[in-house]
């Protein structure tokens, strides 16, 4: 089975790279441009993952981790944060929002699907 | 990646434009939080992205702007006419900094700007400067990995609720399994009873030894996510690989049963202590060995050279070893079943590791009957150069992922419809010189064939940069054919697809090249009749693009064994997502056909009803929701029975009238189960 | 599957359904199986009973006593299925039939056989090649390949 992950990312070109690697690898892949549009895709429809990045102009990545973990049918799916930071603090906090785990940029195709790894198969 | 690389660029322009515009309004409006929040996010989406698409300078230099820019964001400090001004100037560098492969000139520059930004920050936050605090990281030089094995103990005990987050701790166990050598042992002591389980916690936890010739650090960062949330321990056992070794194993357990503190040291010497004779006596033959050998490795070197690294088969060959594969799936499937009714441990192992290699096996054959699109593209080069001769038309050909396998009988059979869209391209898509001289394009028109692979199925697009579709001819054509009524509402989207209906062309003049009678909805019909599906896109005057998707294999899939009454049913695993229990009286009273599931309402079909089964519907049905599309759909079957991987037999020419199911096949007890084809089961019963 | 069509012989394979009798040529006959367990394909119509697995093959099966119209019949232990090949688009296709009983395999020469049709036996002309009596008893001679050739068509299922 196929898997589909979202990836929520204001810029486009990380959107069209991770799209890239990701199909590559075999994923199914849904973009949005910020929180609000990833929100909408919580629809029903499968999603397997959510990779989502920290900083989105509307709704940024934690408040979009804490949304998602309110939607009944999308309570458990992984969610990865992608941010630059890698300090404690900024972890911390994508942590208590309910994140899985979290990536930091910049990465490369293999960084990014080990980190997958850990979360989806 | 040139494309992506093309497409920052074009963002990174995007972003400077809106950065100056952000710092003339502050200028005005120091205070513009929002302002100062874009200025902040385009800072940190600079520092992220830059290193990604290789302009590192751009990274470095903005991860400094983005702290300056952070202080303002937290209302600590306020933004003043100087930082705006040193910010434009930043912006100008910047530019300069655009660059994948930086000068020294340029390093310099950059150096500078950090000073200076730093110098920015200390003036802000009132404190003092310290020059040279940042210093551009050095290309590393990548460290040659140790090749000896070390043995590591891990105990890995997942706390309660690991799983609320997303978390699937099997994964990490997956990964240093992929580490390195394991002996791993699961531990279900804290397994409550079974009224007592609550399925969102994690009860289960592991202990393990990994013999790896990675650090010790690797090993914790595979639990990197869940450090808060599992209690992880790792300590070395040896400096070699006594994975294997169950004394030296037994004897780190006991010495942590007992506390006692375990030299790694110790390890080795019980190793060698045990071993000593032996190793004495594999020296001796060792040194013989390698006298011996040396003269072998002159005559493999030479071989080497002369020796071919693949070999031409006949592909009759071929397919019939892949039958016999085939065959043997059904064999083993048979042997499982007998393996079961007879518990008989040794058996079932047995049949367990069979069932393995056999998968192994199957997919070994399977990518030996794999042949690069690559193979065939000459074809569509010669057709795309006659037919331009025959039309008058300059065309190049652009080709990507031709190196991607497919099935031969695939690439066989899917020929015909691909050389047919692309004369459909040729012919009605481009344009001949003069229009698109008068359409200020390119005067030379592109078609691109590209191939995918996505999962188990292969993608591929054609796309001509020619006229595209006209909506409105499409629209009008189907009504006055009779395909559509004039209420019928239809997206955009949709009415493109009608060019595949039968008794559909748009075209007035019937040309030699595709007017002749075959349409597109031949096309369509044979990649359907492979499982496959097509799609169309266009813009006018800009591309119309033929996207097929296919699976890698014709006759094997996994899937999910059901019954519905009496007979078996086989779901492609392929569109699977998730399976639910549901009572059928709740079916029943449920007149919309739909049901909710997990505070969905999802449409459904209920299996036992459309195939008129005239068994008695058990109490609990299972509804197996797969995807339609984008869409979800739940089909009710009577029971799941298991995991099943299906050898799919043609059911022939005489059921070819019906394509509800793809093929039947055979189960071990030698009775066939039907395999549907859920997307047309969903379009005709829906 | 390796099907092989031999033509030109005069040896004919006799089988009853009710009461009549009719024949193929050997040539058309492959097999003759037990009446075993047949995997009913859903929505088909009544007369196509479904598909059994022929030493791993996908085999389609039909009721020959509904497909020529008479009512259906209790299976006694004669009833078999009759594993039939012939050509269809150019390709040779198998196929099962369920008749009653099986009789004797009968030669007759191409002149015994009439294909002029005596009225009211009321079974579709182009399913019937000739007619021949033996013994007082009609002897029905079908066309194999026309027969099934509509079958593809009607199978819409």
């Amino acid at each position: 089975m196929s898997k589909q992950i979202l990836i929520a990312d204001d810029s486009e070109s990380i959107r069209e790279i991770l799209t890239f690697i990701l199909q590559n690898a075999g994923y199914q892949v849904l973009q949005a441009c910020d929180g609000n549009d990833a929100l909408k895709y919580f629809d029903g429809r499968p999603i397997d993952l959510l990779l989502t990045d920290y900083h989105m102009p509307h709704l940024n990545g934690l408040e979009l981790t804490v949304k998602v973990r309110q939607i009944d049918h999308y309570k458990y799916i992984p969610i990865l944060v992608l941010t630059t930071e890698s300090q404690n603090e900024k972890i911390k906090e994508a942590k208590d929002s309910g994140a899985t785990g979290w990536l930091t940029k910049p990465f490369n195709s293999e960084k990014l699907l080990n980190t997958l790894r850990k979360v989806i198969r | 990646m040139i494309s992506f690389v093309e497409k920052f660029k074009d963002e990174v322009g995007e972003y400077f434009e809106r950065l100056e515009s952000g710092l003339l309004l502050l200028e005005h409006d120091p205070d513009n939080q929002k302002v100062i929040d874009e200025i902040f996010r385009i800072m940190h989406s600079l520092k992220g992205s830059g290193g990604m698409f290789g302009f590192d300078l751009i990274s470095e230099v903005t991860h400094d702007l983005e702290s300056l820019y952070d202080l303002f964001r937290s209302k600590t400090q306020k933004v003043d006419s100087e930082v705006i001004t040193f910010t434009l100037n930043s912006i100008d560098s910047l530019k300069k900094l655009m660059v994948q492969e930086p000068t020294s000139d340029h390093r310099i520059m950059a150096e500078q700007m950090i000073a200076e930004t730093q110098q920015q920050i200390a003036r802000i936050t009132n404190s003092k400067y310290i020059p040279g605090s940042h210093i551009l990281l050095l290309p590393n030089s990548s460290d040659q990995p140790a090749a000896n094995q070390t043995t590591y103990f891990i105990s890995f005990v997942p706390g309660e609720n690991i799983l609320i987050n997303g978390t699937n701790p099997l994964y990490l166990v997956d990964e240093l399994n992929a580490l390195g050598e394991c002996n791993i042992q699961v531990s279900f002591d804290n397994l409550p009873h079974l009224s007592q389980i609550d399925p969102l916690k994690c009860y289960v936890s592991w202990t393990l030894f990994i013999a790896t010739v990675e650090n010790i650090e690797t090993l914790h960062d595979v639990f990197i996510f869940v450090a808060d949330n599992a209690q992880v321990q790792i300590e070395k056992v040896s400096s070699e690989n006594v994975i294997s070794n169950e004394n030296v194993l037994a004897g780190f357990l006991n010495a942590k049963f007992n506390n006692e503190h375990w030299i790694p040291n110790e390890a080795d010497v019980l190793v060698s202590e045990k071993n000593g004779k032996k190793l004495e006596l594999d020296e001796k033959a060792e040194a013989e060995l390698l006298l011996k050998s040396s003269a072998d490795s002159i005559n493999k070197t030479f071989f080497a050279q002369t020796s071919v690294d693949s070999i031409r088969v006949d592909s009759r060959k071929i397919d019939q070893y892949m039958n016999l594969v085939s065959e043997l799936i059904t064999t083993q499937s048979r042997m499982e079943l007998i393996s079961s009714r007879h518990k008989f441990p040794e058996l079932e192992q047995l049949t367990e590791t069979f069932e393995k290699l056999i998968i192994q096996l199957r997919d070994n054959a399977f990518y030996m009957s794999l042949i690069p699109i690559q193979s065939v593209s000459v074809r569509f080069k010669r057709l795309i150069h006659d037919l331009s001769k025959l039309l008058d038309k300059e065309v190049e050909l652009v080709t990507e992922g031709m190196e991607t396998e497919v099935d031969k009988n695939i690439i066989e059979k899917l020929m015909e419809p691909l050389l047919h869209i692309i004369r459909n391209s040729m012919d009605h898509g481009i344009e001949n010189r003069t229009i698109r001289l008068a359409k200020q394009k390119e005067p030379v028109g592109k078609i691109t064939i590209k191939a995918l692979l996505i999962g188990s199925y292969v993608q591929i697009e054609i796309e001509d940069d020619g006229a595209g579709l006209d909506r409105d001819r499409i629209y009008e054509k189907a009504l006055s054919s009779g395909i559509l009524s004039d209420q019928d509402k239809m997206s955009d989207e949709e009415i493109y697809q009608l060019i595949f209906e039968s008794g559909f062309s748009t075209s007035t003049l019937l040309t030699d090249v595709s007017g002749r009678g075959v349409g597109l909805d031949v096309v369509r019909k044979r990649i359907q009749e492979m499982r496959g599906s097509i799609k169309i896109s266009t813009e006018k005057d800009r591309f119309t693009r033929f996207t097929v998707n296919l699976p890698l294999s014709l006759s094997i899939i996994d899937g999910l064994l059901t019954t519905i009454g009496e007979s078996y049913f086989v779901i492609p695993s392929s569109v699977i997502r998730k399976i639910y229990t549901v009572k059928h009286e709740l079916l029943i009273k449920d007149f919309r056909k739909e049901v909710e599931l997990d505070g969905f309402q999802l449409p459904y079909i209920n299996l036992h009803e459309v195939f008129e089964s005239e068994k008695q519907v058990p109490e609990d049905q299972f509804v197996v929701v797969v995807s339609y599309g984008i869409q979800l759909f739940g089909l009710v079957v009577d029971e799941v029975l298991r995991e099943y991987q299906a050898v799919i037999k043609p059911l022939g020419s005489m059921l070819k009238g019906q394509d509800v199911f793809s093929g039947a096949s055979i189960l071990g007890t030698g009775q066939l189960a039907l395999v549907i084809d859920t997307k047309k089961l969903i379009q005709k019963y829906s | 599957m390796a099907a092989e069509i031999i033509q030109g012989l005069n040896s004919y394979f006799t089988f009853r359904l009710g009461t009549e009798l009719f024949a193929v040529n050997i040539g058309n006959v492959t097999k003759i199986l037990g009446l075993i367990e047949i995997t009913k394909v859903p929505n088909s119509p009544r007369y196509f009973k479904g598909i059994i697995n022929l030493f791993g093959d996908v085999l389609p099966v039909f009721d020959g006593r509904l497909k020529f119209g008479f009512s259906e019949t209790v299976n006694t232990r004669n009833t078999c299925i009759l594993v039939l090949v012939f050509e269809m688009n150019g390709q040779a296709v198998l196929s099962g039939i369920i008749v009653d009983s099986i009789e004797k395999v009968l030669i007759f020469e191409p002149e015994q056989i009439n294909p002029e049709l005596t009225a009211g036996n009321g079974y579709k002309s182009e399913y019937i090649h000739g007619i021949a009596t033996l013994n007082d008893e009609l002897v029905i001679f079908l066309n194999i390949d026309k027969i099934f050739s509509e079958d593809e068509i009607s199978l819409k299922i």
